[in-house]
């Protein structure tokens, strides 16, 4: 999810699953941990843009991740400068495809496995959860309606870090032998 | 709010207060509290002068090289921009995934945009006073402005393309929920749109 793979090279061993209007998508947002008096309510509508190069927005498909894996995804993951991201520092938001689909713009959601070897490099785990969102440019409306939808519906997926920190740093110190890494094939 | 703790609090919070000024016709109740024993000392009326007098003051806000001056009822987005100055300091990654640092110059012609039209709205609308916006920045270094009032909902995101600054918007008011969006001219005021945006007021 926007995190750094830049080129997945390696043929994936997933099948594309169908995403339907059951379906549940997260998007996780880098939060600010600058200090301020103004409180403002996440996620921002700048939390929706597309970066440069861009022309689709990451979700991970519930079903095949949930939300501790999510953050624990993000725990092993390479910033672009080469550091562990902070899970502490990103919040969860759910949205159901049903929604997705009513936004103005909305072309298509589509499950876009990431697999990048097995294993693949230190920091950038595979996810077999990745899927894409088209909706043109994300103009000003389509993230407004983002935005909205998160205000007035419970869809922030809070978990308390503390409980998985443990786990995040037993997966780091694995480097790439972890199930991240290869083919998703979890003991639990 | 200042707390009317005294007679002469209380006095200068109706001096500042025109459209009490103007309603003013008789006593005022609260005032006896505090002089029980000659309330009818403070039976005083204003005189259409004091009401002349009474000028707007205004503020300044530093932004780079240069200084604005607003009218002080202005202050909450004064505020508001004194909080955004941290987004000049983003640097390359600033959200740890990859965002691109926002131009000291797209913040500055953003800001100058975001104060004329409220200064416009101000003066031209009875000192109509928009609500402040929230003032973020995005990952393809350009800005926001989010408006979310009883009124209305907008959003204006303010880019570069090419070598020009351009604001996009996106809203509607509350009562229809008309979507209205397109291009707002930067360099000087479209009067349709700022009285579209009186509806952002606080």
């Amino acid at each position: 999810m926007d995190e750094g793979i830049e080129a997945v090279n390696e043929v994936s061993p997933w099948e594309i699953q169908p995403i339907t209007n059951d379906d549940i998508v997260f998007r996780q947002v880098p939060v600010s941990q600058r200090e301020t008096f103004r409180e403002k309510k996440i996620p921002l509508e700048s939390h929706f843009a597309l970066r440069p190069g861009e022309d689709e927005l990451s979700f991970n498909l519930d079903g095949i991740i949930d939300v501790p894996k999510n953050f624990k995804l993000i725990g092993i993951t390479h910033s672009r400068k080469g550091a562990f991201l902070d899970c502490a520092t990103f919040k969860i938001f759910k949205f159901p495809v049903v929604f997705l689909k009513t936004l103005g713009k909305f072309e298509k959601i589509i499950h876009t496995p990431k697999f990048d070897g097995a294993p693949s490099p230190l920091g950038r785990p595979n996810n077999k959860s990745h899927s894409s969102l088209y909706c043109g440019e994300f103009n000003d409306g389509t993230r407004a309606q983002l935005r909205d939808y998160c205000k007035y519906n419970d869809c922030e997926c809070p978990i308390d870090i503390n409980s998985i920190k443990q786990e995040i740093a037993e997966l780091i110190e694995r480097h790439t032998d972890t199930p991240y890494h290869n083919y998703w094939e979890f003991d639990d | 709010m200042k707390t009317l703790d005294t007679p002469e609090n209380y006095r200068q919070s109706q001096i500042c207060n025109p459209n009490l000024i103007k309603d003013y016709d008789g006593y005022f109740p609260e005032i006896s509290r505090y002089h029980e024993r000659d309330p009818i000392g403070f039976k005083f009326k204003f005189s259409k002068r004091v009401e002349e007098k009474i000028e707007p003051s205004f503020i300044s806000v530093e932004l780079l090289d240069k200084i604005y001056s607003v009218p002080s009822v202005l202050f909450d987005l004064v505020d508001e921009i004194n909080d955004s100055k941290y987004i000049l300091t983003l640097e390359d990654d600033w959200d740890n995934m990859g965002a691109i640092p926002i131009s000291a110059e797209l913040y500055e012609s953003a800001i100058n945009f975001l104060l004329m039209y409220a200064i416009y709205i101000y003066k031209d609308d009875n000192k109509t006073v928009i609500q402040s916006p929230e003032i973020n920045p995005c990952c393809n270094g350009s800005i926001d402005f989010s408006w979310s009032t009883s009124g209305a909902r907008m959003l204006i995101n303010v880019k570069k393309k090419g070598e020009e600054f351009m604001a996009t918007f996106y809203g509607y008011h509350n009562s229809n929920k008309l979507p209205f969006e397109g291009f707002i001219d930067m360099k000087n005021i479209d009067k349709n749109k700022a009285s579209w945006m009186k509806e952002l007021r606080q």
